[in-house]
């Protein structure tokens, strides 16, 4: 339990939450399922006036899958989309919700609040990155939609305005031969990332190439990151060893991990390499699954 | 994730007891529920944290960042100023042993107390200090021998518990001294010249926490010349003692009760904190209120303790028939920046657990516990045996490899089987079950085990190790004691007065089980309560160092004993028979003849109303308890990752009193002890915490065990202990993280001598080999 003294409301309307946003600015912290707040509460690196939990907004929650596009509410959790049956389609979200922390912080923490906090480690940002995302942010001047990779201007920092909060991160459905899947090395289970590799491959109908490829990463650069020069390495190629191990050769140049407590960056580095290596491969050989179900 | 069925626990009996009769579901040697189940599940259950006192004011520490520095000024003016605050102290004016230096992050340089909790935090940000940074050292191994400040004179008397005139033999070690031990059997010399193998290496172990989940709370309360601090704090008359001496009272003059419910210990609870109780006792006394102190996280990291960062230089000699001929173990352990009587703890079980699991006829310990300005070592779980069994067992692995011997065949020929004496250990007379641990252990590694898996990119290993901790202290010099006080009144309700402490392992449960043996009355019919200091019953220890059954329980059987005998009397007398012709019966006795009545309903009708019986126990023994564990791990190359699949824990307990509850010590060790070999450490850099919170320190989870986990108990019959039973919760930690990590070492080669295991190290290991 954290002792912060702070207030707390819980509007029912997103209007109702931009007006106490509006009112307490850099006083007022948004809370939706608390797994990032409540540790910087903790430790006493907040002091908010008040927290303003959007858990209760009807507008924010839940997801809609139609034939063309995914919407996932902000306030959804990792617990629901993980049983959501969209998800095991896109088996880099799949991946990605099974590996945060654990059972008790998958049903609170939210996709909306780790998009938002954007910290670069949050295992569920390199998946959106990779199903090229957008994110729909709703404020006092109404909506706007951007894409995933434009929402993040550094280090912990997004384009969300004074009194904004993300309504929805939206991608669309991907037909034919896809295969997606993420990993990461953590220390201990369900441990902060020392890096993740996502990839999200689709090949063409023949199987004969790679239509489509994208590798992102986390915890390796101040936001979560493609790697394009993997990506080049394998678009329009054929899906074979040579190819996927050229891609991730590549890898390394388009990060920059830091030397921490988890790693020196050479080692967070190979890692990038090894990981993105196998993750291919997972990728590739799902999409060939796929196609033959 | 519960992929495999969790394989649970076998109990083999080698030496069955004859005289433990079955006394029905209640006794001992049964699964009996833990007392305290269900008021800890339906949060009924009171922790010292929840506490409250009319008047109750709350404090707060202003804790120094820097490692080493010298208090030039305080001024708490601001802080008093604010609303709310009551008072605020400097460094100096607190009651203790402070001076005008803090020696390591988190020290103490002032405190604040509030109506409340946030506003005493609040106020901490008002208080003016200027310190001057001190040069500070962080290696005890450079402290010890002058390359640096001097953080204290060698041995310095600041009220600690344990302390000890010694001499130093070691001309090299001139500084910083916290505590010194060396002795030698045998010519060491001579016996490594008659050695054909000889391995020189280094080993360092972890500075893991314990991370309990409640952190530390005191309320200290002051009524006239007494002092009463309650608080889950193990060890009361030692504690008594120590607080008095520092505070300059008569032992009498301080009390220390216990919450209804303890928090849990590993060792952690088990000695005060020198920001802690002093800070507490000092704004109460300020105030004129009872005062409540709540560590926060990082303040249990950082002020509370850490298991001993202990440095070990091994030399180790045999034959090539491994027969060991000489062993050279030196030992430097971190005691961190203030003396509390643990570092000898540190260096007597170091010295002591090599002789007690090996014969060595050539031994030459010398071991150094210094003051550095790193957090607080403290009690943690096998004090010292963990961390010197890793790095011995580590040591004997790789040897054996290199000398191309049978790892079973070396233990066998080289295990202590009925330990003898040497210098600071008792001898016991019998078996000491450690090579029947080792046979189960490898059957039972045999049957469970998964080997290979079909992932050609993975790399599998399996590893064994065997440790040996001692039931008791081993670190004190008096026979151990404790008391108890039994009694019965016309509700039939048993009242157990002890000094056991529940910390959730169990004790209780324990304690109920000896009851319900000895009488027949059922453990739902008997209600514990641990005394307080100033009751006059006796207990130095607590729940310490395994010692709960082993002495409190011989004590509550002795007590248990007696009121038995006098429940027949009380038979006899109302059914004009012959005590012996009455039956123990439950809630009731019976008489012949059918005669029987609720013993209630006997006390009051005889006109007794209570039967009230005290029983003690002592002991001289600090009876040895071996383990043998197996792991088998897979890992990673692409990562450095490892994985544990599949592990063996035998134990030999002596006799098992709740098998189950021995079964969720071993489980509960294994959490510590892979916290250790792959995982936790508080990250120091020149003495800054770099991960003093639960979002950085990797305390693992119920995940990271592996579900294929086997745990079984050897009975060897301890005749020193009730019912032949002797410590687990402790000696239970001893083997695990060199079972794992020698498992590491055969699928890879790598020999992490520096846990918790360095996967990058490991990483370019690999990479290197390949």
């Amino acid at each position: 339990m954290s002792r912060t003294e702070a207030g707390y409301v819980a509007p029912e309307s997103v209007d109702d939450a931009c007006a106490v946003l509006d009112e307490y600015g850099y006083d007022a912290k948004v809370m939706a399922g608390g797994q990032s707040l409540s540790l910087l509460l903790r430790q006493n690196l907040l002091d908010p006036t008040v927290i303003v939990d959007i858990s209760e907004i009807p507008a924010l929650a839940g997801i809609t899958a139609t034939d063309e596009a995914v919407s996932i509410g902000a306030t959804t959790t990792y617990n629901e989309l993980r049983s959501h049956e969209i998800t095991a389609e896109y088996g880099c979200l799949d991946d990605a919700v099974s590996v945060i922390a654990d059972e008790q912080i998958r049903n609170q923490g939210t996709i909306g609040g780790a998009v938002a906090h954007a910290d670069p480690s949050l295992d569920v940002l390199p998946p959106l990155l990779c199903l090229n995302s957008t994110v729909t942010v709703i404020g006092p001047d109404g909506e706007r939609t951007m894409p995933f990779a434009e929402f993040y201007s550094g280090y912990m920092e997004t384009e969300l305005g004074d009194g904004e909060v993300v309504a929805s991160i939206d991608f669309d459905r991907i037909d034919g031969a896809h295969g997606s899947t993420y990993e990461k090395f953590a220390n201990v289970e369900g441990g902060w990332a020392t890096v993740g590799v996502g990839v999200a491959i689709t090949l063409t109908d023949d199987h004969e190439a790679i239509e489509h490829a994208a590798v992102a990463l986390s915890a390796v650069g101040d936001t979560p990151i493609h790697s394009p020069g993997a990506e080049a390495a394998l678009e329009g190629a054929a899906p074979v060893e040579a190819t996927i191990e050229t891609a991730a050769d590549a890898i390394p140049d388009d990060i920059d991990p830091l030397d921490d407590i988890s790693g020196s960056a050479a080692y967070k580095s190979s890692i990038a390499k090894r990981l993105g290596k196998r993750n291919l491969q997972t990728a590739i050989d799902r999409a060939m699954e796929r196609e033959d179900q | 994730m519960l992929e495999q069925p969790y394989m649970g626990t076998e109990k083999v009996s080698s030496t069955p007891r004859e005289t433990a009769s079955d006394r029905g579901p209640s006794g001992v040697g049964r699964n009996v529920s833990k007392v305290d189940a269900r008021d800890k599940l339906t949060g009924r259950a009171i922790y010292g944290s929840d506490l409250d006192r009319e008047g109750l004011l709350h404090g707060a520490v202003l804790r120094s960042t820097r490692p080493h520095a010298r208090v030039l000024s305080v001024d708490t003016a601001g802080a008093e100023a604010i609303e709310g605050v009551h008072c605020a102290v400097g460094r100096t004016d607190l009651l203790g042993v402070f001076d005008d230096r803090v020696r390591h992050y988190g020290d103490v340089i002032a405190a604040v107390c509030a109506d409340d909790e946030k506003t005493a935090r609040r106020a901490l940000q008002e208080i003016d200090y200027e310190l001057e940074p001190l040069e500070s050292i962080h290696d005890a191994r450079e402290a010890v021998r002058g390359n640096g400040p001097d953080i204290h004179p060698n041995n310095p008397d600041l009220k600690q518990d344990g302390r000890h005139e010694f001499t130093v033999e070691n001309p090299t070690y001139t500084s910083n001294i916290d505590d010194y031990h060396a002795y030698e059997t045998g010519d060491v010399e001579a016996g490594f010249e008659a050695a054909d193998f000889v391995l020189e290496r280094e080993y360092t172990t972890p500075r893991v926490n314990h991370c309990n989940l409640d952190t530390h709370c005191c309320i200290a309360d002051w009524e006239g010349e007494t002092l009463t601090i309650t608080e889950t704090l193990a060890s009361l008359g030692r504690n008594q003692d120590m607080l008095a001496e520092m505070f300059d009272l008569d032992p009498e003059n301080v009390e220390i009760q216990m919450p209804p419910t303890l928090s849990s210990s590993f060792g952690g609870r088990s000695l005060p904190k020198l920001t802690l109780e002093p800070v507490a006792a000092t704004l109460a006394k300020e105030t004129g209120h009872p005062v409540k102190v709540w560590f926060d996280r990082e303040e249990d990291f950082t002020a509370a303790s850490t298991r001993h960062e202990t440095h070990y230089e091994i030399k180790l000699g045999i034959t090539e028939n491994g027969e060991i001929t000489a062993l050279d173990f030196t030992v430097t352990a971190d005691t961190g920046g203030y003396p509390n009587g643990v570092g000898h703890i540190v260096l007597t079980n170091s010295g002591d657990r090599p002789p007690e699991l090996y014969q060595i006829p050539n031994y030459r310990y010398e071991g150094v516990s210094v003051f550095t300005n790193n957090v607080p070592g403290g009690e943690y779980r096998g004090i010292g045996s963990t961390q010197t069994v890793f790095a011995l067992e580590s040591h004997i692995d790789e040897l054996i490899r290199e000398a191309g011997l049978d790892p079973f065949d070396f233990r066998r020929k080289n295990f202590v089987r009925n330990p003898q004496a040497r210098p600071g250990v008792t001898d016991t007379e019998e078996e000491s079950g450690v090579i029947e641990c080792l046979e189960r252990a490898t059957e039972r590694f045999q049957e469970i085990s998964v080997g290979e898996t079909d992932d050609p990119a993975r790399l599998y290993g399996r590893g064994f190790a065997a440790g040996v901790h001692t039931t008791g202290s081993g670190a004190i010099e008096e026979p151990d004691a404790s008391d108890v006080e039994l009694t019965i009144g016309t509700d039939g309700i048993v009242r157990a007065t002890t000094a056991s402490g529940d910390h959730g392992q169990g004790s209780d449960t324990v304690m109920a089980q000896i009851i319900s043996q000895e009488t027949g009355i059922p453990t739902t019919d008997i209600n514990l309560r641990r005394f307080g200091t100033n009751e006059g019953l006796e207990d130095d220890l607590g729940s310490v160092a395994s010692r709960s059954t082993y002495i409190i329980g011989g004590a509550v059987k002795n007590a248990a004993e007696k009121l038995a005998a006098e429940l027949r009397a009380l038979g006899a007398t109302a059914f004009e028979c012959d005590p012996a012709d009455v039956a123990l019966d439950g809630t009731s006795l019976s008489g012949p003849g059918g005669a029987s009545a609720p013993i209630g309903d006997l006390l009051e009708t005889t006109g007794t109303e209570s039967i009230t019986v005290a029983g003690r126990h002592e002991s001289e023994l600090n009876p040895p308890s071996h383990g043998v564990h197996f792991a088998e791990v897979s890992v990673d190359p692409a990562t450095g990752g490892v994985e544990l699949l599949s592990y063996v824990a035998v134990q030999d307990v002596g006799f098992a009193i709740n098998p189950k509850m021995v079964e969720g010590q071993l489980e509960g060790a294994l959490q510590h002890g892979i916290e250790f070999a792959l995982y936790s450490e508080v990250i120091l850099d020149d003495g800054m915490p770099q991960n003093a919170n639960l979002a950085d320190y990797p305390a693992v989870s119920p995940y990271d065990l592996p579900t294929n986990t086997v745990c079984e108990i050897v009975e060897s019959n301890e005749e020193s202990g009730p019912y032949g039973a002797k410590g687990i919760g402790t000696p239970a930690m001893a083997p695990i993280a060199p079972a794992v990590l020698n498992a590491v070492r055969d699928a890879t080669g790598y020999r992490e001598s520096t846990p918790p295991l360095d996967t990058e190290a490991l990483f370019s290991h690999l990479e290197d080999a390949s």
